[in-house]
């Protein structure tokens, strides 16, 4: 099956390269689909919002790209899954390089419980980068592009978890651009941060339109709407979560084509 | 009425509790205490064991202890981390491991005692020496090694997992620098609660380390562990009684030390955890 | 400048995985061994005097003209100790953890715990020194010889009661924590709620605690080779001398030769098989079965 054929992947400018691509991807947990069937393909450095509601699958999406799902027992990935039109799921693909291509936030900021200058120094040095002072420029343009280096500069070798909750969200954000991914996952980053660690977080993304590829899964449509230029709707059908629509954000919103996101935008579902 | 009874019952069960409790700790410390005393804790017995201290015992104690812990340690900590790291994908093999350690766990200490004597003493040639006993004693404190390190592990939070996957950080880095720094509390309580179910240890030894008294001058050398010696002087040794009941003291005294140890590093663990 | 460098070397992943992997086996393998060890250290005897003559002999005489292997008495005295002690034990064990979580208050609680946790700790010798010295005379005043099968009883359920309430405790509690305001919210009496919802809820872990508790009083050894009186004859009243199987080991180990060495072994065999048939009924019977 052509993906051009498929409704999902309508878009309406031309796509300049192709970063991601999923077909017929389901996931299982323990032989039960949780998400069944996704096609879609996300152009490069785009920034696609994921939303619909809980359950949907959206979670358990993202951790096919960078096979989180290798850690969850019982979890079965079938289809295809393309990055860069290089196969993800393949056993013999290598994982480290996977999961170095493509950084992950989560929903919960998961700082390492290391100082905040090792939580970047440790992943830098285990990509291999020996020269301490590159490590310690790279890991001053993170802190910078996030916003947080004039917050921790005088404190950098305290405990990480001593940071308040958006400062730990962007510390996050940082340790994972520091590593230069070409895809950024981004698991409700927002949900657990007050309104100005928000707005912090989707200036940040406006910043990255051409440089990452960023998904990113949020229950919040307007922020939805400020971040995106691309969205999915994922919705559950027969039990398990399925992609229902996608397209370019203006256009979704403004005239949905199938009926649950019509309600679901307008605040009538989910 | 049913309430009453309850109560009753409940207040009665704990009030027997305390009264042996104080009965056998009061014993060991009335008939132990005037036998106790420094110079009994650094000179070698003399008489079989009436006369003189238990300086060469407790000797021969640490030596078999540090080879227990020494073979156990490595091994129950790298099963744990199998166990919890690697297992999953290959869950038969990991059922039939977690099966075995519980087996191992409920295994009578005579009969790793029969094992010990058997296979170390007589089929390895090792005879009766503190490497016999302590390699019995390493046996059997390997489930429990296996047991708290694993919990441990288990109960470092997922997320921390995920965000070291999520950063491609190697396996090794995960555990070496992540990992392990977290569940150490766990893994020294496991340690310690090792050592103190070997410290206690009697049955498993009389036919793997034995019964020599002296000072050991090495691995090789049959040797007796404290509670062996308490054995022998309560039933060897008419008038040993006195000084078998200093040595229950000291090591009753050791294993209360342990106890306190461990739960000040529980507790400590549980903080940080959560 | 975005090349991700020398990814670091998976192969230390690969060989953490193997070494590990390794030591799990040898792990699984350990308690394998030792059956299969004990097994071929008793083949001798099985296969020489048959398994049946460990029961129809006409006593345990192994150095007699012709040896005699019966281990029936031993057996007897073993199970019969522990049954003794279970009784005891186990009610007050209930109890007690009862006590902790329901009656005491937080102050006394933490004491009890903190007095049971060191019990716990106590090495059995010490016990048999303590049934030795001061149980045994106190018996032997009242109905001589004192050692006997009654003291074994008592020592072993002193033993075991800090096995019994700790793992009660932790059945209970366990399940307290989730019932609790729902019984309170339904206005039960606390007796009420105890033997209505909580005990019943916390049933698996209560068997848990009563076999984990069985399996160690079944492998006592020190302290019942200190205060049952070690005599190989089937005891025919709790005031009689008896000799449990684990003590007819460490008692003879030391001389034994041959066949009887291999006799020995088959005691131990009937231990193990004993104690493993103990931890089939506890999974069999869905119990929480919590060791250390
Ligand atoms: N680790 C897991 N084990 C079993 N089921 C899971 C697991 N993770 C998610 N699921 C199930 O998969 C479905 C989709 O979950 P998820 O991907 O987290 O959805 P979302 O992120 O859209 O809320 C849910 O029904 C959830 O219960
Ligand atoms: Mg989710």
């Amino acid at each position: 099956m052509s993906i051009h054929s498929l409704p999902t992947t309508t878009c309406a400018e031309p796509v300049p390269q192709t970063a991601l691509q999923a077909l017929d991807l389901t996931v299982r947990y323990r032989g039960r689909a949780a998400l069944r069937g996704v096609n879609l393909t996300v152009a490069d450095g785009s920034v696609t919002a994921l939303i619909g509601p809980s359950g949907c699958g959206k979670t358990s999406f993202l951790n096919c790209i960078n096979r989180m799902t290798d850690l969850i027992a019982g979890c079965e990935v079938s289809g295809t899954l393309s990055l860069f039109g290089e196969d993800v799921l393949t056993d013999g693909s290598n994982l480290l390089a996977l999961r170095r291509r493509v950084g992950m936030i989560f929903q919960r900021a998961n700082p390492f419980p290391l100082s905040i200058r090792r939580n970047l120094d440790l992943p830098l040095r285990e990509y291999g980068i020996r020269s301490a002072s590159e490590r310690a420029g790279r890991l001053e343009q993170a802190l910078r592009d996030v916003g947080l280096w004039r917050e921790v500069i005088d404190r950098l070798d305290d405990p990480a978890l001593a940071l308040s909750g958006g400062q730990r969200q962007r510390l996050c954000i940082a340790r994972a651009i520091a590593l230069e991914p070409q895809v950024l996952l981004m698991d409700e980053p927002c949900s657990g941060l007050d309104p100005h660690a928000t707005a912090a977080i989707e200036d940040l993304i406006h910043g990255w339109h051409g440089r990452y590829t960023v998904l990113i899964v949020t229950h919040n449509l307007a922020q939805a709407r400020r971040v995106s230029d691309h969205t999915a709707v994922f919705w559950l059908q027969d039990g398990a979560g399925t992609l229902v629509e996608h397209g370019p954000t203006g256009a979704l919103f403004a005239a949905p084509r199938h009926p649950v996101t019509a309600d679901y935008v307008a605040g009538r579902a989910g | 009425m049913r309430d009453r009874l309850s109560a009753v019952a409940a207040w009665g069960a704990a009030g027997m509790v305390l009264a042996a409790f104080a009965w056998l700790i009061g014993d060991v410390l009335w008939r132990g205490l005037p036998g106790l005393s420094w110079q009994f804790l650094v000179s070698a017995p003399a008489d079989a064991g009436r006369a003189g201290g238990i300086a060469s015992i407790l000797l021969a104690t640490v030596w078999i202890l540090a080879i227990a812990i020494g073979t156990a340690l490595p091994l129950g900590l790298a099963t744990a981390v199998w166990l919890a790291e690697f297992g999953h994908r290959q869950p038969r093999l990991q059922g039939h491991v977690n099966h075995a350690l519980d087996v191992l766990a409920g295994v009578p200490s005579i009969v790793f005692g029969l094992f010990g004597n058997a296979f170390f003493a007589v089929t390895l040639g090792l005879g009766f020496s503190i490497l016999s006993g302590g390699l019995t004693l390493a046996c059997m404190a390997l489930p429990i090694l296996v047991r708290v390190t694993g919990a441990g592990l288990q109960a470092v939070p997922a997320e921390l997992r995920q965000g070291a996957a999520a950063c491609g950080l190697t396996q090794w880095t995960t555990l070496s620098r992540l990992l392990l720094p977290a569940a150490l509390p766990a893994l020294l309580a496991g340690t310690l609660l090792g050592i103190g179910r070997a410290l206690a240890e009697t049955a498993a030894l009389i036919f793997t380390s034995g019964y020599v008294d002296r000072y050991p001058g090495s691995v090789f050398d049959s040797a007796r562990a404290l509670s062996v010696h308490i054995y022998d002087l309560a039933m060897n040794v008419p008038g040993g009684e006195r000084n078998g009941y200093a040595s229950a003291l000291v090591l009753v005294a050791l294993i209360l030390c342990i106890n306190l140890a461990t739960h000040a590093l529980a507790r400590g663990w549980q903080r940080s955890m959560s | 400048m975005s090349t991700p460098g020398r990814s670091s070397p998976p192969d230390g992943d690969a060989a953490l995985r193997a070494v590990t992997g390794l030591a799990a086996r040898l792990s699984g393998t350990v308690v394998v061994g030792i059956a299969l060890f004990v097994l071929w250290q008793a083949w001798p005897a099985l296969q020489a005097v048959g398994p049946l003559r460990f029961v129809t002999d006409a006593g345990w005489h192994p150095l007699a003209q012709p040896a005699q292997f019966n281990l029936l008495p031993m057996l007897v005295a073993s199970v019969a100790v522990t049954l003794g002690a279970m009784l005891l034990a186990g009610p007050l064990g209930l109890f007690t953890a009862i006590f902790m979580t329901d009656y005491a208050p937080p102050a006394l609680a933490r004491l009890l715990r903190g007095v049971v946790e060191l019990l716990a700790g106590v090495p059995s010798v010490v016990y048999g020194l303590w049934g030795l010295v001061t149980l045994v005379p106190l018996l032997a005043a009242w109905q001589p010889p004192g050692a006997s099968l009654l003291a074994g009883i008592l020592v072993l359920a002193l033993m075991i009661l800090p096995t019994m309430v700790l793992a009660s405790h932790a059945a209970i509690a366990g399940v307290a924590a989730e019932h609790r305001l729902t019984v309170a919210a339904l206005g039960f009496s606390c007796a009420g709620s105890l033997w209505g919802v909580l005990l019943p809820a916390a049933r698996a872990g209560l068997c848990g605690a009563l076999l984990l508790s069985t399996t160690r009083a079944l492998g006592e050894t020190m302290a019942m080779l200190m205060v049952t009186g070690n005599v190989a004859r089937m005891p025919d009243s709790l005031f009689a001398p008896a000799r449990t199987l684990t003590a007819n080991i460490a008692l003879e180990l030391a001389y034994a030769m041959d066949r009887h060495r291999a006799a020995l072994f088959v005691g131990g065999l009937l231990l193990t098989a004993l104690v493993l048939a103990l931890v089939r009924l506890a999974r069999g019977l869905g119990c929480a079965w919590r060791h250390a």
